[in-house]
């Protein structure tokens, strides 16, 4: 992943916003693991992941003159989960079969092709992986919204203001949804404790 | 021991993970968690989750997601267009002009309606050299038969020479010419109207005595007449103003040419009154005098200023101070008023409906520029 200076980014936006594709084409390569990983984690599967981030940064580029400061993490934010949420809408309605392989849960193996880390050693590239998977499977547990709003504010770091900025919801809305989600998280990754890699092994002593 | 935990505990051991707690419950939330195990251990677990969420290893993108211009429906890429202030200022510009036209408009209705003709200073920026013939006999019966006043052109080697003029009508007329003069700069196209000033009488000395001229302000039009040294020798005052783009400042370069018939008079020419001569003031037709005056005098015109596109075109304007000092110098001598009045009038009105066609030509293009560039921006 490329990373820009403020400085870069802003004139980048500049150009972009006056139609310079190439310019807007190396703020995607900045951008792309971010928002991909955005989609991954709410699609919960490789092809609509792919699809959703084409589709954000299409979109990206067609409002592109609508970005008035700010993240622009944020703001690329806010475009892929209303691309995921269409992405989503349109897969309901048209299920579509994964040609990729999926496990045992019907969950998608992410592809260790793309996934292996340079110098990483063979037991870190396996937790890493296992890791990722059990995320991702217990993320699949929860609902669109309750998904959305973990991995903005869990994995993307983005605070509660921001992520009822990009959500389009209420600041309280988020508070309570991002509770819930966590609940159901630690629910589900108390459930498969022994996938977790063993640093992140934990047990229960709280009932609900 | 109670493990239950609340949903209410639960949304604020997560607010309280983020630092989203308000102030209020932070102090009663914090007393809790001592007291409470149970709350502590789901705080302790929450905190766990929040950890596994935050360490998920982030994927790589499976490919590069780079726009081509046919994703997004763009023929081409175009470079971004250079920024310019040009629309405001072809805004400003073309209201200026309609201005100056109205004012061009209201000299011309003016002068049709028989009243005096007023310093006008059209802008002009592709008119070509523009002879004015103006016909003015200023001079009185007593004056030297045929004061013919001529203004050849001097560093004319071109560009249309000078035009006739009409017969002189009534005995003692000054016929003014309209010399066409090189344009000096490229930018500067100009018209340039010369003025009769005082012409039946000139200088029997030295070309020098015209310092002690001075412009005099002309109380009917409240413009300055400048006299200037073609005044003095007897020739007409030739202007030649020119407007830069960027300042619109007006200077006038007055341009006479060198050889200047002129009768010579008795009185000095430092005793000559710049609004003209009174009828008595006449002249033997002695001597003829060759006068060269060194000139192209960058001089303040008269004049509006004049609106100009920034495109480098120059807008030039004529100032004329000086027919308006043949008016006056006509209306001194009782008996030329009417004669000429009625011979300046049309030549003057078909120079001011020059104006007014080169400012409707200049606001027009003016305009759309202006509109494409706002569209365009």
């Amino acid at each position: 992943m490329q990373t820009l200076s403020r400085m870069d980014e802003f004139a980048l936006i500049r150009n972009a916003q006056n139609g310079d594709l190439e310019a807007f084409n190396r703020l995607i390569l900045a951008y792309q693991e971010m928002v991909y990983n955005q989609a991954y984690r709410v699609m919960g599967e490789a092809d609509a992941a792919e699809d959703a981030t084409q589709e954000a940064f299409i979109s990206a580029y067609r409002k592109i003159h609508t970005y008035r400061g700010g993240s622009f993490k944020a703001w690329l934010l806010r475009i892929v989960t209303n691309a995921c949420y269409d992405e989503l809408r349109r897969r309901k309605r048209r299920p579509v079969v994964a040609i990729e392989p999926t496990d045992d849960y019907d969950n998608e193996i992410e592809s260790p092709r793309w996934m292996a880390s340079p110098g990483e050693s063979p037991e870190d590239f396996v937790t890493r992986t296992e890791l990722s998977a059990s995320i991702q499977r217990c993320l699949n547990t929860l609902s669109e919204d309750f998904r959305t709003v973990v991995v903005l504010v869990d994995i993307q770091g983005m605070d509660y203001a921001e992520a009822a900025e990009i959500m389009g919801t209420p600041l309280g809305t988020i508070k309570s949804r991002l509770a819930r989600a966590r609940r159901g998280m630690r629910k589900c990754l108390q459930n498969i404790g022994e996938l977790l890699p063993a640093a992140f092994r934990f047990s229960s002593e709280v009932s609900e | 021991m109670n493990n239950k935990i609340s949903k209410r505990d639960w949304e604020a051991i997560s607010a309280y993970l983020d630092g989203q707690i308000s102030e209020r419950n932070l102090a009663r939330f914090e007393a809790r968690l001592q007291r409470e195990p149970a709350l502590r251990s789901a705080l302790n677990e929450m905190d766990a989750v929040r950890q596994v969420l935050r360490n998920a290893p982030r994927l790589r993108a499976p490919r590069n997601f780079t726009l081509t211009p046919q994703m997004v429906g763009q023929a081409a890429y175009r470079p971004p267009r250079r920024k310019t202030h040009l629309a405001p200022f072809l805004g400003w510009a073309t209201i200026a002009a309609t201005l100056l036209l109205v004012f061009v408009l209201i000299g011309d209705f003016l002068i049709v309606s028989n009243a005096k003709p007023v310093a006008i200073a059209p802008p002009s920026d592709i008119v070509p050299l523009q002879e004015v013939a103006l016909e003015i006999s200023p001079a009185t019966e007593a004056a030297a038969p045929a004061n013919e006043v001529e203004s050849p052109p001097l560093n004319a080697p071109a560009a249309g020479g000078y035009s006739e003029t009409q017969p002189e009508t009534s005995g003692s007329a000054a016929v003014l010419e309209t010399a066409a003069v090189p344009e000096t700069e490229p930018a500067v196209t100009a018209e340039r109207i010369f003025s009769p000033a005082v012409a039946p009488t000139a200088t029997p000395a030295s070309p020098q005595s015209d310092v002690s001229l001075s412009a005099a302000a002309d109380p009917v039009t409240g413009t300055t007449l400048y006299p200037a040294e073609s005044a003095v020798t007897g020739t007409v005052a030739l202007t030649e103003t020119a407007y830069t783009a960027d300042v619109a400042l007006a200077t006038a370069v007055t341009d006479v040419p060198a050889a200047t018939t002129a009768t010579a008079a008795e009185s000095d020419a430092a005793e000559l009154p710049a609004e003209g001569l009174p009828a008595e003031n006449t002249a033997q037709p002695t001597a003829v005098l060759q006068t060269p005056v060194p000139t192209s005098t960058p001089q303040p015109a008269v004049s509006l200023p004049s609106p100009s596109t920034s495109e480098a075109t120059s807008t030039a304007a004529a100032s004329v101070p000086a027919d308006t000092n043949a008016n006056l110098a006509a209306e001194d001598r009782p008996g030329q008023n009417s004669a000429a009045e009625t011979a300046e009038k049309p030549a003057f009105h078909l120079l001011l409906r020059d104006i007014e066609i080169v400012l409707l030509v200049a606001i027009a293009g003016m305009f759309v520029s202006w509109l494409f560039l706002r569209r365009r921006g």
